[in-house]
């Protein structure tokens, strides 16, 4: 369950992230229109929330939302380390 | 007017962060590797190998006490949690009790192994060392280290909510860091550890400050209790002892006591057993529930009858104000985190810790590009004062860990003197900062923290039954989780001094080239 919540946290904000104009234009090599920044901005959200209730589901809704928020660090810090060290395109 | 404000803002959390930063640093860092208090103090003492059973331990103790003081007004018995080993028993002597010199160990203290036999252990306030320097400092009185905890701690909310005001573009920075651009880069990193673990660092620091409420904000309780002492004897009121009736009485069976609690509190197992009148026909047991077990911080006890066994009473918290206090205070301390989420606190606490040492830094990387001669008196203070309170506490903690494994176990005040060789690093740690050139300071104080502690696995393997790979077969996780734990730090110290000394290298290639103007505080 902890895995499955950390996976959904780090999709989460993967897509948030590409919804980004300098870090789609990092790894896409182009900015990102209107509409696909609402879409990858709404399914990050979505995801992150889908987090939430796998968290309260494994851990009840005392522990889950602790658990939450901690994945949440977990599941950002790679999102920024890998837009930092990946190798990308130039900008 | 609104870049006024947020201007405004910037300059408060500058100087406010400056102002408290080398304190808040020793909080968080302390405060931070006190996750692993229990695991620590299990390897401060490695004469006490892990706990299996708990019903040993504890039939153990009172087999002790039985042989040792029968005829005591009271035994206490501290049981170990799950993540800890060795419990402790104390008694107390019929008639009046001798007040304790503060910081005076107790004469009757013995600690009981995990076979349920006494055990000799040395002299060490292992992992609560780290515990308690984070909240009452030392060398003062307690209740002075928790005022300027208290004060440094309400900064640091004032830092988190000017931090987050200042911060321009707090969005779209929020995966940003370039790496290797001087200034630019420490407030990268600086603004990606305070975002990212954003709600773990308000939660800490308004909870830290909830744990000491009283202290701080006396007024709810001056206003409806005469004294501070009638307030505690209300809140968390302590099951006096019955007088003792002269007749003579064996003490029940201790195992279907705890069988009892174990079933009153779902599986939840005592942390403290008081015994009082042993032996007497008025006998009392009290089990006080442990605090691993929920994460509400509070009192959950259960009063049985010493000579039949049958439960007399209990309680447990029940107004929602204690909740909400016991369970901030729980949420803080995370006793109750099992290994994951223990992991996901430490991480956001050394996200916390590294927060404020890059705050710290990012003062004089900002003020080297301003000020060009760096030799201006303020800006010289501040760099020296960086190199030995984020390079030297390290280091100083470091000193503490080897002292509790060189000095002699037979030495008086030994635990005191692991403290003192704490501090003497430190301050060795701070001349050195002042002595060295900033770069040498730097290189060296985080090479020989790295070093130190890498060291430490090989000494413990050579010199204590208990190295690493004893404890592999042993199949005792917490101490193989100490000393993998003691080598990451040490690689993770070697790793930035090398960082530091490389990229100090590539800074002096560039200032032969003509200066970039500074950018601007985002």
């Amino acid at each position: 369950m902890t895995l499955l919540a950390l996976l959904l946290c780090l999709t989460g904000f993967a897509a948030l992230a590409l919804a980004m104009d300098r870090h789609h234009h990092a790894l896409v090599g182009v900015r990102p229109a209107k509409a696909r920044k609402r879409w990858l901005q709404l399914a990050g959200t979505l995801v992150l929330i889908l987090a939430l209730v796998v968290s309260i589901t494994a851990w009840g809704p005392a522990y889950g939302p602790i658990y939450w928020l901690g994945l949440l660090t977990a599941g950002a810090a790679p999102v920024l380390l890998a837009l930092t060290y990946a190798p990308r395109r130039k900008p | 007017m609104k870049q006024g404000f947020r201007q405004s803002q910037a300059g408060l959390h500058t100087w406010t962060g400056l102002l408290v930063g080398w304190v808040l640093y020793l909080i968080f860092l302390n405060g931070t590797v006190s996750y692993w208090r229990e695991e620590l103090t299990r390897w401060a003492r490695p004469e006490i190998a892990a706990t299996q059973n708990l019903e040993t331990v504890t039939r153990g103790a009172v087999a002790h006490l039985q042989a040792t003081a029968p005829k005591a007004a009271s035994w206490q018995i501290t049981l170990p949690d799950e993540r800890a080993s060795g419990a402790e028993t104390t008694w107390k002597p019929k008639g009046k009790p001798k007040p304790l010199r503060p910081g005076a160990a107790d004469s009757t203290a013995t600690t009981i192994g995990p076979d349920g036999k006494p055990v000799v252990a040395r002299d060490t306030e292992g992992g609560d060392f780290f515990y308690r320097l984070h909240f009452d400092l030392r060398y003062m009185p307690a209740i002075w280290g928790r005022w300027v905890v208290g004060f440094c701690s309400m900064f640091m909310l004032v830092a988190i909510v000017s931090g987050v005001i200042t911060h321009k573009k707090i969005f779209a920075d929020f995966f940003t860091f370039r790496p290797g651009k001087g200034q630019r880069s420490w407030l990268d990193g600086h603004n990606a550890l305070a975002v990212l673990a954003l709600p773990f660092h308000a939660m800490i620091t308004y909870t830290g400050l909830v744990t000491l409420m009283v202290i701080y904000v006396p007024f709810g309780v001056t206003a409806n209790y005469p004294t501070k002492t009638a307030y505690y004897a209300e809140s968390a009121p302590r099951t006096k002892a019955p007088k003792p009736k002269g007749e003579a009485a064996p003490l029940t069976d201790i195992g279907p006591v705890l069988a009892t609690a174990a079933k009153t509190w779902d599986g939840g197992q005592p942390g403290i057993i008081r015994i009082d009148n042993p032996g007497d026909a008025a006998a009392r047991i009290v089990l006080t529930r442990r605090a691993s077990d929920k994460l509400v911080d509070g009192r959950w006890e259960i009063v049985f009858d010493g000579v039949t066994g049958k439960v007399r009473s209990s309680v447990e918290p029940t107004s929602a104000g204690m909740i909400t206090r016991g369970g901030m205070i729980g949420i803080h301390a995370g006793r109750f985190a099992p290994m994951t989420l223990r992991w996901l606190f430490f991480l956001s606490g050394v996200a916390g810790t590294a927060m404020v040492a890059s705050g710290l830094v990012l003062w004089t990387a900002k003020r080297r590009a301003k000020l060009g001669d760096t030799r201006h008196f303020g800006f010289w203070l501040v760099e020296r004062l960086n190199i030995g309170a984020v390079a030297g506490l390290p280091l100083a903690m470091t000193g503490f860990l080897w002292a509790n494994r060189l000095l002699p176990t037979g030495m008086p005040h030994r635990a005191d003197w692991e403290v003192h060789a704490m501090f003497l690093t430190w301050a060795a740690a701070l001349i050195h900062a002042f002595v060295r050139s900033p770069r040498r300071g730097w290189i060296e104080q985080l090479s020989l923290t790295g070093i130190a502690l890498v060291l430490l696995p090989m000494f413990d393997q050579a010199a204590t039954g208990r190295g690493l790979i004893d404890s592999l077969k042993a199949g005792d996780s917490a101490l193989v989780g100490m000393e993998l734990g003691l080598l990451a730090t040490g690689a993770s110290f070697l790793l930035i001094a090398w960082r530091v000394a490389r990229s100090q290298v590539k800074q002096g290639a560039k200032d032969a080239a003509p200066a970039k103007p500074a950018e601007a505080h985002g």
